[in-house]
């Protein structure tokens, strides 16, 4: 058995096409939604065709496309930060057989340019023990309502929409053009039984970022209490304590965060911020989370400049303009009081009605 | 101390709690970390030690409960 | 006809996007363990919580990551699912494969898994999901030994590095990304495999400040691809645009977050005012065939971003401005090392890098790992009066 043989060499998973002008590409173009072509500075060409995929795949799947990439790209293909596949041949009349033949295997073409590109998301309910909501499931939904946005280019900019269920957010969403997050509102329950035997009870006591675990007043009992007035349902106990566990029907659901960014083009790159506080679990389509999300983007839409990304719509023309615009009512949950705060309060008379 | 007595060292303070993170062995065996981290490796790949991971990682005497 | 087992999950195979519950359901006919992860879905979209228990195992000899230990809570109830361990497999660079090594990984997760996977996982491992805990070391000595895969990070070590299709096949690459992650991931691999340190370290790496690996936001180190000298216009091409229609004026020049490009409309001519320039790659997207990045190239290191957990989120913060990056990388390797000595030394378990920088202070922090203040470094220079002197300095 051989350990830390590290992952194997990418120049033997790259196209010769690709190999040959590594480094070379002199500019690109996007014939159409999910279709790009790039020419090297040698004269060559190359064209990709970008497809939907679920993330949550079976070997099938892989293998089905596995099929398709055998077909048109010489056995060669790749998978983009958003989950999406990518197909690469240097051929021009393959392109159509190509889209074809992904469509036939009833995956959607697009996800380029001023598109909603696939959603970056979490285990859920599929596999994770921190899970407030599934992610697989709301996120299908999302995209069935959003497909259009997908397969087209006619938003003002590029859109990015992630997911993550709970506030460790796997996947660093807090940068998104529209964030959704998995939220607890209840504090977690102490079993004080369990808790002596599988947790240290300094390391949770420190993992409270509110200090609101303290030592059980009685000496006899190994164990801790928490201040329930202090507590932000981060569930940070949680993931050293598995005898303090959070989930809970009633309590938990979704937050919507806009306004994101992490490219450097125009506006340097920008943290999300709370648009929803809290919209309920409802599977299997949440309807609610799916109807709000909509509701941004088609306002978001109808009032960006070309070019303007989520943000920069919103830093323009104003947070209250963006809760007024999208009839979303603002609330205490949106006044921060946590550690950076008072930087976002405003300190100027600009401000519009 | 030789390369087998720190080994020998981190293995009989591992016997003495349930898991340990590198750093609280490196204290207790008064060895600066990043030899300690060297060894804990070399421990790991004879299969000595093993990890648990509760938030963080921890290592412990393979087999131990 | 029988009842479905799951009538809610199955509400999710209509509509138009590709469904992950059709995709479940390919295995669930071959594979108990598929058939019950749909059980146990089914059961959290009827009580709206989850069915999984924290791990903890690892499970692959020396390795001390790599797998994340995953148990039902109603083992009895879903028996094929009573232990579901994830492996993470390393990537290889910008997520290029052949059909060949996609194949193999297929035949190897079909014989010991569950037959699901995640292309990819938010680190940008391949995540083969659900196995049991005696299936962990057969499978992963075929991945090595017959595949040429190897485990990605997990737990409080290095985390699996990734990076952008980089010069492979974008013209905006101002670095190799795909041989640098590469690189650092073969040179890293006890970091990565055998976690010794306070908490997660992440390294992403994007070829231009578009960042499509999201690494200023998702990394605890990103490096980014940039250049130093002026970006380079090919006035010609220009002039094809603006005979296309294409508005330089309105979409360009009017969106330069400096003021730092001038279309003049009698010459023809795109003027930049490179002194002004910030090398957003506004321009540079919008006229992909006109302008290009400049040719003294390298990385800007920035350092400290992550999630909220535990005192709230953070953007990276510029570190070093920029570095020329070319192989064997000897300086960023050196300087990472610095980096990973300070924060082992300094930091609390669970506290990120950004944590102990912002609890023990920037100066401090660049000081003891060698690097001079710059003020490319801050936005804008302190406004209160609370200055440290040290005592050399007075």
């Amino acid at each position: 058995m051989a350990i830390d043989i590290g992952p194997p060499d990418y120049k033997e998973m790259l196209h010769p096409v690709i190999k040959k002008n590594y480094g070379k590409w002199k500019y690109h173009e996007i014939l159409q939604p999910g279709v790009l072509k790039h020419v090297s500075e040698t004269g060559d060409e190359v064209y990709t065709v970008r497809a939907g995929s679920p993330r949550l795949v079976s070997v099938d799947f892989i293998r089905e496309i596995c099929d398709i990439a055998d077909k048109y790209c010489d056995g060669y293909l790749r998978f983009t930060s958003r989950h999406c596949v990518e197909f690469m041949t240097p051929d021009k009349e393959r392109i159509q057989p190509l889209i074809d033949e992904v469509k036939a295997h009833k995956l959607p073409v697009g996800g380029t340019g001023k598109s909603i590109s696939n959603i970056v998301h979490t285990q859920g309910w599929a596999h994770c023990h921190s899970a407030a909501t599934d992610a697989s499931g709301p996120v299908k939904a999302i995209m069935d309502e959003l497909y259009d946005y997908f397969v087209s280019m006619k938003l003002p900019a590029l859109f990015r929409i992630s997911f993550a269920c709970c506030l460790n957010m796997c996947g660093a969403v807090h940068c998104s053009d529209l964030a959704i997050v998995g939220v607890h509102r209840k504090p977690p329950k102490v079993n004080h039984e369990k808790i002596a035997v599988v947790c240290e009870i300094p390391t949770t006591m420190a993992s409270c970022p509110t200090g609101a675990i303290r030592r059980h007043p009685d000496p006899n009992i190994k164990s801790m209490v928490i201040n329930e007035e202090r507590c932000m349902y981060c569930s940070n106990c949680f993931t050293v304590c598995p005898a303090m566990p959070i989930a809970d029907a009633e309590g938990d659901g979704l937050a919507i965060y806009v306004g994101g960014k992490v490219s450097n083009a125009r506006h340097a790159p920008m943290f999300s911020r709370l648009a929803i506080p809290y919209l309920p679990n409802n599977p299997p389509r949440w309807p609610e989370l799916v109807s709000a999300v909509k509701n941004i983007v088609e306002v978001y839409a109808a009032n960006a400049r070309k070019w303007e990304r989520m943000g920069e719509w919103i830093e323009r023309v104003g947070w209250e303009r963006f809760f007024s615009l999208t009839g979303i009512p603002f609330t205490e949950q949106h006044i921060d009081d946590f550690t950076h705060a008072v930087e976002t309060f405003r300190t100027s008379t600009h401000f519009k009605w | 101390m030789t390369d087998t007595e720190l080994e020998q060292k981190i293995l009989k303070y591992l016997s003495t709690v349930n898991m340990a993170k590198n750093k609280s062995v490196a204290t207790a065996v008064g060895v600066e970390k990043s030899i300690v981290d060297k060894a804990i490796s070399k421990l790991a790949k004879e299969d000595k030690i093993e990890y648990v991971y509760l938030g963080t990682s921890y290592v412990k005497l393979k087999g131990q409960q | 006809m029988s009842e479905s087992e799951t009538p809610r999950l199955d509400q999710l195979e209509t509509g138009p996007w590709p469904s992950f519950v059709s995709e479940i359901k390919k295995m669930a006919g071959r594979k108990p363990a598929a058939r019950d992860l749909l059980r146990q879905m089914e059961l959290s979209y009827k009580d709206r919580v989850t069915h999984w228990k924290h791990g903890g195992i690892v499970g692959i000899r020396s390795y001390g990551g790599g797998v994340i230990g995953r148990y039902s809570d109603s083992p009895e109830q879903f028996p094929d699912v009573a232990a579901f361990h994830t492996i993470r497999v390393n990537q290889p660079s910008g997520w290029f494969y052949s059909t060949k090594a996609l194949r193999q990984i297929c035949d190897i997760w079909e014989k010991y898994g569950s037959g699901l996977t995640n292309f990819h996982g938010s680190t940008g491992d391949i995540i083969l999901l659900g196995t049991t805990t005696e299936k962990l070391q057969p499978c992963f000595n075929e991945l090595s030994d017959e595949a040429g895969f190897d485990l990605g990070g997990s737990g409080s070590a290095l985390r699996t590095p990734s990076c952008c299709l980089g010069p492979a096949r974008c013209e905006w690459s101002c670095i190799d990304t795909l041989d640098l992650c590469n690189d650092l991931t073969h040179s890293f691999q006890d970091e990565l495999h055998r976690p010794a340190w306070p908490y997660k370290f992440k390294i992403k790496i994007s070829g231009c400040p578009n960042d499509c690996v999201a690494s200023i936001a998702r990394s605890d180190l990103p490096i980014i691809g940039t250049w130093r000298d002026s970006l380079r216009i090919d006035q010609e091409e220009v002039r094809k645009y603006a005979a296309d229609g294409f508005d330089i004026e309105n979409e360009v020049v009017a969106l330069c977050p400096t003021d730092a490009l001038e279309w003049d409309e009698k010459t023809l001519t795109l003027k930049l005012k490179a002194e002004d320039c910030v090398r957003c790659m506004h321009c540079i997207n919008r006229m992909p065939k006109a302008l290009r990045p400049g040719l003294e190239r390298g990385a800007t290191l920035l350092i400290g971003g992550k999630a909220p957990i535990m005192k709230g989120a953070f953007l990276s913060w510029v570190l070093v401005p920029f570095m020329p990056m070319t192989p064997p990388y000897t300086e960023f390797k050196v300087l990472v090392r610095k980096i990973w000595d300070w924060w082992d030394e300094n930091g609390k378990t669970r506290e990120r890098v950004g944590e102990v920088i912002e609890r023990l202070g920037m100066a401090r922090f660049l000081r003891d790992v060698g690097l001079k203040p710059l003020p490319q470094m801050v936005f804008r220079p302190r406004a209160n009066p609370y200055v440290f002197w040290r005592s050399e300095q007075k």
